[in-house]
């Protein structure tokens, strides 16, 4: 995986790969932009940003959308 | 089978998940799952599929999840409202309404029993890590739902101390927060300001306070379940568990200071990082919706310890029927019938099942008419009334609030269109999904009691009065076992 599906930004970190008889079965990213998590063994409509829904996607230009849970922590 | 009072004895018996475990084994409420399984989805898709059955749903334990070699992982603990029975010391298929009185029965109980063990004699404690924390290791974790923002815990026990007031033992906060991880040592923790840690998380901010949390992973069952039931700011979780089940919980120091369960499975130490956040979210929350994303602080590791060989405990979340709605389902009912009963005895019993309470049905003795209305209104006065009951249904002492079928015998023939009460513009919880402006919302109330006087009470009619009580009650049973034995 080279980009991100969710905000399609390159920027991401190898958190973990799962093993089995010597071989990788899955890899574990996370966004260090939009903060999102996936296993690159997950289906396409969740690792592909074009068949992602809308509303799944966060735009990182918009960021200031997005609330603080609580007040004064944003 | 268990004798009559083999189930209490056992219940009482259970300090830990692990010996709950067993006795959900015991009961034919537990299984290994016998295959190896990949994170997403079959994980996701074996406890959807047990939560069809809310009865029975028994608790399932992974252990040849791929690429987690030698991690075991178990869900559905309190997935099954048999398992809620065992718990509480009952034998499996115990009907709902009966588990319900149970609970009232324990109400206000101050027989807490508080039980403490040194650190280097606690279970928890058997293997410590203190430096390169890797919660990717530690963890078999895995996507809840499909479009969830990343891996979470659902199930965690936070404690957490007044960050003014930290030797208070009283203000020490256990409560169930979302925790969403992001990276080997960080994760963000889901509290609005109205829960007791959003509120000492904006202390420790406002004050430049250090806050320090404990995160307890697989706990004893009552922990799980009674730590989501909301008690005043100042009493204690521990003592309010101890008490609703009657027997001790015993207690140690974690490595950062503060008071946690000795055999819990997992403990991660942590404390607050002001000023960092992340994007936290969508989860797919009790509403069965997806929460949006929200700004939330970070908690930095600065310690674990957990038993040999844990267990990390998880629970299937999102569209009912799920785990949550059976772990929080009857303490959301229980005290809203308190609060009520204190003020009008007449209410018979409360069933706040329903997406932790956005539908409740209430009986109650009718005085007269117009009555169960007012009932309803306070209803919607009680703490979780006022964000949560969203839809009433009221019914009649003859109608069980937990049997569905009666509910809707009830709104068949109790009901005129002048019973339906609607009032707008009222607060609620804003991931109601249905929300035009979420944080508001409407009250529907239906009033499916008798009608009384001063109203016309109707046609010249009478409602037939079957046979009922015990001896109805034991031929059921009779029927059942004789249904059992021709197919056995």
């Amino acid at each position: 995986m080279n980009s991100c599906p969710r905000c399609t930004k390159s920027n991401l970190r190898v958190e973990r790969t799962g093993e089995e008889q010597g071989k990788t079965l899955w890899t574990l990213y996370y966004c260090l932009t939009c903060n999102y998590s996936f296993r690159d063994t997950e289906t396409p409509n969740v690792l592909d940003a074009a068949q992602r829904k809308a509303i799944f996607q966060v735009d990182v230009d918009h960021l200031d959308k997005y609330k603080p849970m609580l007040p004064g922590m944003a | 089978m268990n004798k009559p009072d083999m189930p209490k004895q056992l219940a009482s018996s259970v300090d830990s998940l692990r010996d709950f475990l067993d006795l959900l084994e015991a009961n034919g409420q537990f299984l290994t799952w016998p295959e190896p399984v990949m994170p997403e989805p079959d994980i996701r898709k074996i406890l959807v599929a047990a939560l069809t059955d809310p009865m029975y749903c028994p608790a399932i334990l992974f252990d040849k999840i791929r690429g987690y070699p030698g991690k075991r992982m178990v869900a559905g603990v309190h997935g099954g409202f048999s398992n809620i029975a065992l718990l509480l010391g009952h034998p499996k298929g115990t009907p709902i309404r009966e588990l319900f009185f149970d609970l009232i029965g324990r109400w206000d109980s101050s027989k807490a029993q508080i039980k403490r063990i040194s650190p280097d004699k606690a279970p928890v404690h058997d293997v410590r890590i203190d430096k390169d924390f890797n919660l990717y290791d530690l963890l078999p974790l895995y996507k809840i739902n499909e479009f969830d923002g990343g891996l979470y815990l659902g199930k965690a026990n936070v404690v957490s101390r007044d960050p003014t007031d930290p030797d208070n033992f009283g203000k020490q906060n256990v409560g169930i927060n979302r925790i969403q991880i992001h990276g080997p040592d960080r994760f963000s923790l889901l509290a609005p300001p109205v829960h007791d840690l959003g509120r000492q998380m904006m202390l420790a901010q406002q004050h430049n306070l250090p806050l320090k949390i404990a995160v307890m992973l697989g706990n004893h069952p009552a922990m799980a379940m009674f730590a989501a039931t909301p008690v005043g700011y100042e009493e204690s979780e521990f003592e309010y568990a101890s008490g609703m089940m009657g027997a001790p919980l015993t207690l140690t120091e974690s490595g950062n200071g503060m008071d946690i369960l000795a055999q819990t499975e997992i403990v991660i130490e942590a404390e607050f990082m002001p000023g960092e956040t992340v994007l936290e979210g969508p989860f797919g929350e009790f509403p069965g919706s997806y929460s949006g994303i929200r700004k939330a602080p970070i908690f930095k590791v600065t310690g674990i310890s957990h038993r040999k060989d844990p267990i990390f405990e998880n629970i299937y979340i999102g569209r009912g029927w799920t785990e949550h709605d059976t772990l929080i389902g009857l303490n959301t009912s229980a005290p809203i019938y308190a609060q009520i009963k204190k003020d009008f005895p007449e209410v018979v019993a409360v069933n706040a099942l329903y997406q932790h309470g956005l539908t409740g049905i209430i009986s109650v003795k009718n005085r007269f008419a117009g009555f169960a209305k007012t009932i309803a209104m306070r209803a919607l006065s009680t703490p979780h009334g006022v964000m949560y009951l969203k839809n009433l249904i009221m019914v009649d002492p003859d109608v069980d609030p937990f049997n569905l079928n009666e509910v809707m015998w009830a709104l068949s023939v109790r009901t005129r269109k002048t019973d339906i009460v609607v009032v707008d513009e009222m607060p609620a919880i804003p991931i109601d999904p249905a929300a035009v402006n979420p944080g508001k919302g409407h009250r529907l109330i239906i009033d499916a009691t008798t009608h009384m006087p001063p109203d016309p009470i109707g046609g010249d009619v009478e409602i037939v009065v079957p046979p009922s009580g015990k001896e109805i009650d034991d031929l059921a049973k009779l029927i059942k076992s004789m249904q059992e034995g021709a197919t056995s």
